[in-house]
């Protein structure tokens, strides 16, 4: 819904633009202008997107699960390694 | 007892293989203390947490050699006990962290006292029994949400009851018997009756209550998890007794005995 705002904002804006710009002005100017002003709502809208994004996936994170993500927990035992397959210690020096 | 006098027997001997000094004092005890691994060497010293980094330990697994070292040693940033600490474990011959990556992006993992039997469940085991857990592994991720089953509860229960539990859920591993009906990356809101998690979800209509939890696996269940992986109406012909809590919901599944909830899409 606030991407639609900004969209609909930026066109309204661009128009504005081309109304009152004098007779025999640059196009160029408002192309530039308009570019200019979508460039701003998309960029927008991509921060805005990003943010929630981010959000969603921070919050996610926390309690993502699966036993896939850890080849130690894939062990049928849930940890492959352990101290009953320990052979040997190097103490740091 | 005489698996732990074999293991300081082992330890001393492969030391002494490996030439160090005599002078030297050998490790004649590794233990994990909490997540910290703890020596006791045999001039009477103890090392322990941050003076074991650089420590290389040597196992076997089914033949195949694989040396470990732990390169760093830090609290996990969250965890705000302050009894958990994270151990960059890298293997000797590639220097490839051990751990594959936890949702927090954590290569690490930490030593965690006592066995898991063959349906995961954590066992105390012998002195000195112990295993490595990654942060990113369902067992490492129940440490790190807070079930440290080292620590006993004030009623005298054991905070392993809970941390079974955790693995149960986190795997979706409704049946208890060691197979996890999840896949990786399910977002699932847990909490507990003790308020070490608390539910994130109440407002959120896109969760729904999936089931209750203990050490062997759910009490009922009233939504599998990847129903792709698995329908309710099969898992009930799999584990009969998830049918025996008709509607299923926390004060059902509380009054069933679990210990832990969980919630998911």
């Amino acid at each position: 819904m606030q991407s639609r705002h900004v969209a609909a904002a930026s066109a309204i804006l661009a128009a504005l633009v081309v109304s009152v710009t004098p007779a025999g002005a640059s196009l160029t100017y408002n192309a530039l202008t308009f570019n200019a002003l979508t460039f701003n709502a998309l960029t927008f809208n991509a921060l805005t997107f990003n943010a929630l994004t981010f959000n969603a996936l921070t919050f996610n994170a926390l309690d993502a699960n699966g036993p896939e993500i850890n080849r130690l927990a894939n062990d049928p035992r849930g940890s492959s390694i352990g101290s009953s397959e320990l052979t040997g210690v190097d103490l740091p020096r | 007892m005489g698996r732990s006098l074999l293991l300081a027997f082992v330890l001393v001997f492969c030391i002494g293989a490996n030439g160090a000094s005599a002078d030297e004092p050998r490790p004649v005890r590794i233990e994990a203390v909490g997540t910290v691994f703890r020596a006791a060497l045999s001039d009477g010293s103890v090392k322990e947490g941050r003076d074991l980094v650089g420590m290389v330990l040597s196992f076997s697994k089914n033949g195949v050699p694989l040396k470990v070292r732990i390169a760093a040693f830090y609290p996990d940033p969250s965890d705000k006990t302050g009894s958990v600490f994270l151990h960059d474990f890298r293997i000797v011959d590639t220097g490839e962290p051990l751990c594959e990556p936890a949702p927090d992006g954590q290569r690490t993992g930490f030593p965690l006292a006592g066995r898991t039997t063959a349906d995961n469940r954590l066992v105390p085991g012998g002195p000195g029994d112990f295993e490595l857990i990654c942060a990113g592994g369902a067992l490492g991720k129940c440490v790190r949400f807070g079930y440290h089953p080292w620590e006993t509860k004030s009623d005298g229960r054991s905070m392993r009851d809970y941390y079974d539990a955790c693995a149960r859920m986190v795997r979706a591993d409704y049946c208890g018997n060691g197979h996890g009906w999840t896949r990786t990356g399910m977002p699932i809101d847990i909490w507990d009756d003790l308020g070490i998690q608390t539910s994130d979800t109440r407002n959120d209509a896109s969760f729904s209550f999936e089931a209750g939890w203990t050490p062997a696996g759910a009490v009922c269940v009233a939504h599998t998890r990847v129903p792709g992986n698995i329908t309710l109406e099969r898992l009930r012909t799999i584990c009969p007794h998830l049918s025996s809590v008709p509607t299923c919901d926390e004060t059902t599944a509380r009054s069933a005995g679990a210990l832990l909830y969980n919630r998911s899409h």
